[in-house]
């Protein structure tokens, strides 16, 4: 008879109030315990415990409905002792002071405050039924009653469409398959709307296709961006924002962000190879002064940042892919809903950068992690407005990662793809099955087509209804549509890498997407009779058929042009402005969280996330060398900061651009072989939202053509606003965009250092210089960031750039660095951290306003005049020199005190995150 | 003819290939085994030359780090000991090896200080001993990169079956001073740290080259 048997491990150093890992064990016979303790413990530092102490506490482990990731580690370690072992749970028991603050997410833990009674630990319940709806019957009201109550987030002209598609169809009634899956395609997450109301996708897309640069592969029509790369290799990259789930659980959220922008990667064209990841996170006050009322409602700031450095960590370490470029940010606006932006990079060959055509026949195949409920109405959620109650109930979207499972996707997709048994391939996120089988079947032949069999779906949760298997966004899930002749082949290498892999569909070329429940229907074929529960069959066109929302875009009333001035008057001041600029959240030493992640794995990164003598400032440029001996350099940069869009959020967008490109040219990289990326996060319930984000998707795009510099991936989040107190309380985020640029050079030996190279040299900014200090972090803290940016006009902007790129491969600039957060001051301090040397500045006011765009050169003193005459059309201005004394900052011969500065610098961090 | 590594992956590994392209570019032929085709006796451990165990999180880090793959690999540990087989144990791989009671029972390895992992480059200086990997290079600091987030080393000062072959100069990402030891006559290194990162670094591939040419050396011989 099968019994759980449970084994408790103890550190040896601790008290009787600490912390135990209990091992729950479902056997048939009891274990051998001594053998559990060699497996349990590290003989030194651990213990076996026998009998658990006295006094309350809290235990804390994965309910019966969900499958410990752990349990399959368990059970083959277990096994190879010679014990059987039939399910495993992991729990972790907290006594005294160590239950303070422990996080139970109830939708898939419970904790348990008695000593619990396990009967078993596999999962039980019963399946639900699926519910039916007659929608021709229902009036407005209804409809949308239906609308809220199932959280689908649809409109009423949305409601009467789904009502016209069930007479056209001639349904007598709809299940809640077919609300749920029109409900999850005509998201704004999957279906764009806002983006496809406002014109907005397409006046994105039609610049790039204006651009026509060579290096083009793939561009808004995959899960990635495409850019040519060399020898018959395609650089691929994408970043998409997690950021509901990111505020509201931030450890699963930030995980499965990281977890779901890599398998954009896996799932480009045939598959390509993850080889970089980028992490942002825009969180919000970590004191509430803007909104002292928001501490009710929300998480603490340190806990989202801790939280995510912590899933950032675990799960990206574990996937082995380097960090490339990593960043927090704090902004009061970003309290209700954090920004929470991850990206990757890949590399494939160009014979597997597109995708195929899935034919008739072909297997739909399951690959991964098992459905369950974690994760539901991820893409609906997209669509509307976070509110305090967002979490609750089966509306929950937060998702259990497991990069153990991912990680091992990543080898069979590479063995997958080069032995050629994939036709396509799609990752699972949002919308689960709905989006990721049914973006495929609609590419099926000339009409699509696909049938699902959800009763083939291996599932870890008991007791899952239809609709919530189609919907479930459970992670680390991939869709592969495998050749039939291939199968075997396909199925040998996923037995290998130890993946679950089951066909569920068959695409069928009928031109209907459809869902049948039926556990006899094993044997699939393209023409066979639906049976079973029929959970969905509807054509494709009837998808197209989204109404669009009316949405009036609302001109901001014109407002008194506030300005912040840099009203420095002489030197004796500068070491009082440059504390707060220093200590500000966004330029402090970040390398306590940015260490934590493994930036050098694999090998190839070149320049990662830090740099420096001390490893401990912050890389504008990464820089990859993806393929092991050429020197081909693949170059990431990103450009964001919520001051900027604070000020002015249209010409904002195009300093964001010209600080990625610039980055990217000051270096060495040429702009023709620089691609793009935008993330939009735009709050719903700000009425000039839609102004300001029609105003920066055209001046980027205009940007893009200008520069030559394509959009080829990006992602628009319209649900930036959070609603509290039934709505009376209301925050906005900032309308902005962060930009990513990726480049590629054919020899990273040409690119320009970033560190400073020799005493003696003299500083210079070339570019466009700001001379207020609107939207700069010194504003900030003076809480008048203005209303306007200064910033390149798009018509000067190609000259620039090409002038910037002949200038990085003159020789004569011997490092660069791009001016933007922090200003001229910020660089300077970075450079006397990172080069051990010191600086002597003839500006003064100048030091602070933020130049966007700008960067900041070392040139030789004999090579000086030569520039400034050559390059007079950059606007050249002396900044100041290098100077041989080590921690020397002086401006205009006046020595700030560089301890005072760098304890401003070097304790932010520590304060509000990690204290 | 170029020796010929056997380098060992499990679920969850995920430095192999790193590890591949560092013993080819010094100079050495290599092979991916599964921890699977060694179990079902498709492959041997002893197939080889020189036997790697790279880095990465072997089986998810679930239960600890290397325990599972520890366990899985136990009983053919004695095989390369017995062979004299070089064997060489990447971050991952030393806890790998570590846990299977290569380096005795009386050090262990145990979470960082800090409690969190650590990236960041490292200086390790070389100590005088036995071991094939570090030889002609003694009092030599070499510079790779660390990452991890268990690799302090704890128990005994002068365990009984297992020399300090390499210890921090300067930082440590772990709080402990050893960063590496060397055990069976000095044929076995562990090291938590990664001479093969990144690709091409010179300090790493000496560690690469003398085990490459100890084979070699011991062929011709």
């Amino acid at each position: 008879m099968m019994r759980v048997y449970r084994a408790a491990i103890h550190n040896k150093d601790q008290g009787a109030e600490g912390v135990y890992t209990i091992y729950n064990l479902e056997m048939e016979r009891p274990p051998d315990r001594e053998a559990l303790a060699g497996l349990f413990c590290n003989p030194l530092v651990e213990g076996v415990t026998e009998g658990m102490p006295e006094g309350e506490f809290v235990e804390v482990m994965y309910h019966n409905g969900v499958i410990d990731p752990q349990q399959e580690s368990i059970i083959v370690a277990c096994g190879s002792l010679g014990m059987e072992v039939t399910a495993a749970k992991v729990s972790r028991r907290y006594y005294g002071q160590t239950r303070n603050g422990v996080f139970v997410n109830k939708l898939v833990q419970v904790a348990f405050t008695e000593e619990p009674i396990l009967g078993t630990l596999r999962p039980r319940g019963a399946r639900k039924g699926m519910e039916l709806f007659d929608l021709t019957a229902l009036s407005g009201q209804e409809l949308m009653q239906l609308s809220e109550s199932r959280d689908l987030h649809l409109s009423l002209p949305q409601m009467r469409e789904l009502a016209q598609i069930q007479r056209d169809e001639r349904l007598p009634q709809v299940t809640d398959v077919f609300l749920e899956t029109f409900a999850a395609r005509w998201s704004d997450h999957c279906y764009h709307t806002t983006w496809r109301a406002l014109g907005l996708f397409k006046l994105l897309k039609d610049a790039t296709t204006r651009i026509a640069n060579q290096s083009l592969v793939s561009a808004f029509k995959d899960n990635a961006g495409g850019w040519r790369f060399y020898d018959g290799l395609v650089a691929v990259f994408k970043l998409e924002t997690h950021c509901s789930p990111s505020q509201k659980e931030p450890f699963g959220g930030q995980e499965t962000k990281l977890g779901g922008v890599i398998r954009d990667i896996l799932g480009y064209g045939l598959g390509a190879l993850p080889v970089g990841n980028i992490e942002l996170t825009v969180v919000g006050e970590f004191i509430h002064k803007k909104f002292s009322w928001l501490a009710d409602y929300v998480l603490p700031a340190k806990t989202i940042a801790r939280e995510t450095i912590r899933a950032i960590s675990s799960y990206g370490n574990r996937m082995g892919i380097p960090m490339l470029l990593a960043r927090m940010l704090s902004h009061p606006n970003f309290g209700g809903k954090t920004f929470a932006l991850g990206g990757t990079v890949g590399i494939t060959t160009e014979a597997a950068a597109q995708k195929g055509v899935p034919e008739v026949g072909d297997l739909f195949v399951l690959v991964g992690g098992r459905t369950g409920n974690d994760g539901l109405h991820g893409a609906t959620v997209s669509s509307g407005t976070m509110t305090e109650h967002t979490d609750t109930g089966d509306s929950c979207h937060v998702q259990i990662g497991n990069a153990f499972t991912e990680q091992k996707m990543v080898q069979a997709t590479v063995e997958l793809r080069d032995a050629g048994c994939v036709r396509a391939v799609n990752d699972f996120g949002a919308a689960g099955i709905v989006s990721a089988m049914g973006e495929l079947g609609e590419s099926v032949g000339a009409w699509g087509g696909v049938l699902i069999n959800l009763a083939l779906v291996p599932l870890k949760c008991a007791g899952l209804a239809n609709w919530q298997i189609a919907l479930s966004e459970s992670q680390e899930r991939m869709c592969y549509v495998v050749i039939p002749g291939k199968l075997a082949e396909a199925m040998a290498i996923f037995d290998r890498y130890q993946l679950e892999a089951t066909v569920v569909g068959i695409a069928t070329g009928n031109g209907r997407f459809q869902m049948i429940h039926d556990p006899a229907a094993t044997k699939l074929s393209a023409t066979m009779a639906l049976s079973g529960e029929i959970a969905l069959d509807v054509p494709y066109s009837c998808f197209d058929r989204c109404p669009l929302p009316e949405i009036e875009v609302i001109e901001p009333p014109e407002t008194e042009r506030r300005t912040c001035d840099a009203d420095l008057v002489n030197n004796n001041d500068v070491e009082e402005w440059g504390l707060p600029v220093v200590r500000h959240f966004d330029a402090c030493n970040q390398s306590r969280a940015t260490t934590q992640y493994d930036s050098t794995v694999q090998g190839k990164m070149l320049q990662g996330p830090l740099y420096g003598r001390n490893y401990n400032i912050l890389s504008s440029l990464a820089v990859l060398k993806p393929v092991y001996d050429k020197a081909y350099g693949l170059t990431v940069s990103q450009s964001f900061s919520p001051w900027q869009f604070e000020a002015d959020p249209v010409q904002a967008a195009i300093n964001m651009v010209m600080d990625a490109v610039v980055t990217q040219v000051i270096s060495g990289v040429a702009p023709e072989d620089i691609c793009l990326a935008d993330n939009f996060y735009t709050p719903s319930k700000d009425q000039y939202a839609w102004w300001y984000l029609c105003k920066q998707v055209r001046a980027i795009a205009d940007l893009s053509v200008e520069l030559g510099t394509p959009f080829i991936t990006g992602k628009d989040s319209s649900s930036g606003s959070s609603a509290f107190d039934g709505s009376k309380l209301i925050i906005n985020v900032l309308p902005s965009v962060c930009i990513t640029a990726m480049g590629k050079i054919d020899d990273v030996n040409k690119l320009l250092p970033c560190q400073w190279q020799q005493p003696g040299n003299l500083l210079y900014v070339v570019g466009p210089q700001a001379l207020t200090l609107n939207g700069s972090m010194l504003s900030a803290q003076s809480g008048n960031t203005g209303s306007w940016l200064e910033g390149i006009r798009v018509s000067q902007a190609k000259m620039y750039i090409q002038k910037l790129h002949e200038l990085a491969g003159s020789g004569l600039v011997k490092s660069a660095v791009p001016i933007n957060r922090g200003g001229i001051f910020l660089r300077l301090f970075e450079g006397i951290e990172a080069s051990g040397l010191g600086v002597n500045s003839v500006l003064c006011a100048a030091l602070f306003p933020e130049s966007w765009g700008a960067a900041l050169v070392e040139i030789s003193e004999a090579e000086a005049r030569h520039f400034v005459e050559a390059y007079g059309g950059l606007a050249p201005f002396r900044v100041g020199r290098i100077i041989d004394q080590a921690d020397t900052f002086e401006v205009q011969d006046r020595k700030l005190c560089w301890n005072r500065l760098y304890t401003a610098w070097n304790t932010t961090f520590q304060r509000e995150v990690m204290a | 003819m170029k020796p010929f590594v056997n380098i060992m992956y499990f679920p969850g590994t995920n430095c192999e290939q790193e590890t591949v392209a560092a013993f080819e570019l010094a100079g050495a032929q290599t092979q991916l085994v599964f921890v699977n085709d060694l179990l079902s006796g498709r492959t041997k451990i002893t197939d080889c030359d020189i036997c790697c165990f790279p880095g990465g999180f072997s089986f998810g880090d679930h239960i600890g780090t290397g325990v599972v793959a520890a366990t899985l690999i136990r009983d053919h540990i004695p095989q390369l000991v017995e062979k004299n087989i070089p064997t060489l144990g990447i971050c991952n791989g030393f806890q790998i090896l570590m846990r299977a009671g290569v380096f005795c029972s009386d050090v262990t390895l145990t979470d960082n200080d800090s409690g969190v992992f650590c990236s960041r480059p490292v200086h390790h200086r070389i100590l005088a001993s036995d071991c094939v990997w570090t030889r002609g290079i003694e009092d030599v600091v070499l510079s790779f990169p660390c990452a991890h987030g268990g690799g302090k080393v704890i128990g005994v000062d002068r365990p009984a079956s297992a020399t300090p072959a390499l210890v921090y100069e300067g930082f440590s990402p772990n709080g402990g001073t050893i960063a590496g030891f060397t055990a069976n006559d000095g044929l076995i290194l562990g090291l938590m740290d990664h001479p093969e990162r990144p690709y091409g670094n010179s300090d790493g591939q000496e560690i690469f080259r003398r085990g490459i040419q100890h084979v070699t050396w011991r062929c011709v011989s």
